[in-house]
């Protein structure tokens, strides 16, 4: 067996205790907190259409969510915990798939304690996001608040990934076959506050547990957000530097105005981006030489009252390898409401460049009935698509869906959603959504 | 063309003038409609207390009572409702029934504390905003002039009901709390879905204040196809979208596991098991001479069917692959860097023995 799997089994036992440890403290200390919210919900989807050889791909899975929400555990004040466990089961791909597979995550296991006002720590398997990017890992947060409007926050424990236990398939890293090892990691991040100033610097490495320690990650980002003249102007921006590889990972700045007197329905934006794509160090993709790009986008936002938001948007992307990489694209987003629970929406897209053209017209009607036991959602699609680098591959295609919301009690709800598509190459394709949502509240309730 | 952008452009205006007839309610605070003709800036000179008596020494908020005849004949003669006199109730009334009692505002807040100086009801409650969005009920920036370490700290509890956990409570009887740009909860409106992780990453707290995280992971970590995001006829649409890279998808999904799973599945791997020559994605002879520039724009696409091994096979040193180096020019230069950082992506290629004295 490779010695990094033999690694991962090691850490895997290491797992097992604190786990158990983990659950007995959850269940004795939900059983004496102030308030609890279990939420169950079953997911089964399975639509059917066929793959470019014409096999019947008829898919069908389900997924179940537990998530559990308590706070003051024990009775102490700001001591809450989170948990989300997640079980997905592919029961089938009709005639291509040849076994079926389920697996269960781990999404969080967190608990949060506000230790002294300025003091927050947070242990357990949990989300952190900054700008360097989001990563779940299983450790310890610790949430400072210094004088001068800072707060430190530094961390510290394993990243999880795809082999991680109970992990997550969508954290499989791209590029690294058979090398996912155990991968401790490290950060801290200052960040100032200040009315509508937002500065902070986050810096994070992490490594590998393997002889010699080798780096897999280590980033420094900085970042500001202003909001300025009662918040009519507005600039974020941010910058990466991946310090393993001494290169400027990302750079970005957006700026948005709204117009002032009679014009200030309308909000400006526009923005820059510079993205060069790097991967973890334990891939061999940093070794080829793909192209960063820049990209500048702008829009125009127009909000004639609260009832109606419209945005228009354009972005053109520019690879450092040849204006025939280029790429451009148009956004349309709007939303009318009419009255409680009750939207029109209307969202359209243009893309045209390197790798053919796209465009989609999808209005979307909400309509809520019998005072929101009921919500009635219809969608209509028109879309076409032009893939020059496949044979055969344009079609326009025609669609509608349609979904009821059955909220039969406060807190239960069932969904149902089905959908219909046709185009030239797949004349009927059919996708069917239900979802039981349940959720339980325990404890006193109330507000604080 | 131009017929049809004139007629997208009349829609929306009649979607604008007839949006303008709607009313949205506002969640926190009740309807400003009384049926009655009233405007508080005629009325600075009286005192707050002549209106709306008791009102200073409330501890929570409380539905509001507008005033009686009783309380505006102490002035106006014409308004005693025993006048009888025709014509003088259209001063006043609209037409419509006035509303006796407003329903209560969804804050916490007490009156009572804040009565003492320099506070006065006109430190929050403008007159010369009657006509604003939230008419004279005071917007949230107002009271962060004065609560500034709490609004610093995203304490939006302070002001807003929470539950135990501290969580807001977002649907409220009046609709859904959604942030409009307002005291730093930046504004959820249209284009939010495409925007909003410019600001995550600085407002992490802030966000919590209404979200789980559990609300990040429906759509990064999500397994179903969300149709705002991916239309109805992705699965034959995505190769093009993945390629043009103008939806990052690796923002939510690893080629690896996401795309890999499925498209081995669905036979269009260069790793399927039975994969068919009929069914390659890519024209003859791509191998030997596109793949390269494709590839270079945008590496994450190729993987969505290709792992390393795929690569190693032609780019892996003699002995290991073919020989057919993927370095970029000048990579000479850099490779004593990566691989003093990390050495075992290098020996996925190369010998050890090798790659000692190439790149020592």
């Amino acid at each position: 067996m490779p010695d990094h799997l033999e690694t991962n089994r090691k850490v895997a036992r290491l797992y097992k205790l604190p786990a158990f440890l983990l659950a007995t403290l959850i269940f004795i200390s939900s059983v004496r907190a102030a308030d609890v919210d279990l939420n169950l919900t079953v997911m089964g989807q399975g639509y059917q259409t066929r793959t470019a050889a014409g096999d019947l791909l008829d898919r069908r899975r389900v997924t179940q969510w537990v998530d559990l929400r308590a706070a003051r555990l024990l009775g102490v004040d700001d001591l809450n915990l989170q948990i989300s466990f997640r079980f997905d089961s592919e029961l089938g791909l009709g005639d291509v798939l040849d076994d079926s597979s389920s697996r269960a995550d781990l999404l969080l296991a967190s608990m949060r304690w506000r230790v002294y006002t300025p003091i927050d720590l947070v242990l357990g398997r949990q989300l952190v996001i900054d700008e360097l990017d989001f990563l779940f890992f299983d450790g310890l947060t610790a949430e400072i608040r210094l004088p001068a409007h800072l707060t430190l926050r530094i961390l510290g424990g394993f990243a999880v990934r795809d082999k991680s236990f109970m992990g997550g398939e969508e954290l499989e890293l791209d590029g690294v076959e058979e090398g996912s090892v155990p991968a401790p990691l490290v950060g801290a991040g200052l960040h100032f506050t200040f009315r509508d100033i937002w500065a902070g610097v986050d810096y994070r490495r992490v490594v590998l547990w393997e002889d010699g320690w080798p780096a897999d990650d280590e980033r420094l980002g900085v970042s500001a957000s202003l909001r300025l003249f009662k918040r009519t102007l507005g600039l974020d921006a941010g910058a990466t530097f991946n310090l393993l590889q001494d290169l400027w990972q990302r750079l970005r700045s957006d700026l948005f105005c709204r117009l002032p007197g009679p014009l200030q329905q309308f909000r400006l934006e526009a923005g820059y981006l510079h993205s060069r794509p790097l991967f973890c160090m334990d891939s061999i993709f940093n070794f080829f030489s793909p192209a960063p790009f820049d990209e500048f986008h702008g829009g125009v936002r127009w909000d004639p009252s609260r009832s109606i938001s419209l945005r228009l948007a354009y972005t053109h992307r520019r690879y450092q390898g040849g204006a025939e990489w280029d790429v451009d694209g148009v956004d349309l987003d709007s939303r009318l409401y009419l009255s409680r629970g009750r939207w029109i929406l209307l969202s359209a897209g243009f893309e045209d460049g390197a790798v053919g053209r796209r465009w989609i017209a999808a209005p979307r009607v909400i309509w809520e009935l019998s005072d929101g036991m009921f919500l009635v959602e219809g969608r209509g699609v028109i879309s076409s698509f032009d893939d020059p680098l496949q044979e055969n591959q344009h079609a326009l295609t025609l669609g509608a869906s349609g979904a009821l919301t059955w909220r039969f009690s406060a807190e239960h709800a069932l969904v149902i959603m089905a959908e219909l598509n046709g185009n030239r190459i797949n004349p009927l394709q059919f996708r069917l959504l239900g979802v039981l949502d349940l959720a339980f509240h325990f404890g006193s309730g109330g507000y604080r | 063309m131009r017929r049809v952008v004139f007629t997208a452009a009349l829609a929306l205006c009649a979607a604008a003038g007839f949006a303008g007839t709607l009313t949205r309610p506002h969640p926190v605070y009740p309807s400003r409609e009384t049926g009655l003709r009233f405007s508080h800036l005629q009325h600075e000179d009286t005192g707050c207390d002549v209106c709306h008596p008791g009102m200073i020494d409330r501890t929570a908020p409380r539905p509001a009572k507008i005033p009686g005849h009783e309380v505006c004949s102490g002035c106006h003669q014409e308004a005693d409702a025993g006048s009888g006199k025709s014509g003088e109730c259209a001063r006043c009334h609209r037409g419509t029934p006035a509303v006796g009692q407003r329903q209560a505002a969804w804050l916490k807040f007490s009156h009572k504390l804040h009565r003492g100086a320099p506070e006065s009801c006109m430190t929050c409650h403008l007159s010369g905003s009657e006509g604003g969005p939230t008419g004279m009920y005071p917007r949230a920036e107002r009271c962060g002039q004065c609560h500034a370490s709490r609004w610093d700290q995203g304490g939006c509890d302070a002001c807003h009901p929470a539950r135990a956990d501290g969580m807001l409570e977002v649907e409220l009887e009046r609709g859904k709390l959604i942030p409009t740009g307002g005291h730093g909860g930046d504004d959820h409106r249209a284009g939010w879905e495409q925007n909003h992780g410019k600001t995550a990453g600085l407002r992490e707290s802030r966000c919590r204040a209404c979200h789980t995280t559990r609300s990040c992971d429906n759509c990064h970590r999500g397994v179903f196809r969300r149709l705002r995001i991916h239309p109805e006829d992705w699965e034959l649409a995505h190769p093009g979208a993945a390629r043009a890279g103008l939806q990052d998808c690796d923002k939510c999904h690893r080629s690896q596991s996401m795309c890999l799973n499925c498209h081995r599945q669905a036979k269009v791997a260069e790793s399927s098991p039975g994969v068919s020559p009929n069914l390659r994605l890519h024209p003859e002879g791509y191998g030997a001479g596109r793949h390269s520039s494709d590839a270079r724009r945008n590496l994450r696409a190729c993987t969505g069917c290709h792992t390393e091994g795929d690569c190693i096979r032609c780019h892996g040193a003699a002995g290991i692959g073919q020989g057919i180096s993927p370095h970029p020019s000048g990579f000479k230069k850099r490779c004593g860097l990566l691989k003093n950082r990390n050495p075992r992506p290098c020996l996925k290629c190369h010998q050890e023995s090798v790659l000692e004295v190439r790149c020592p």
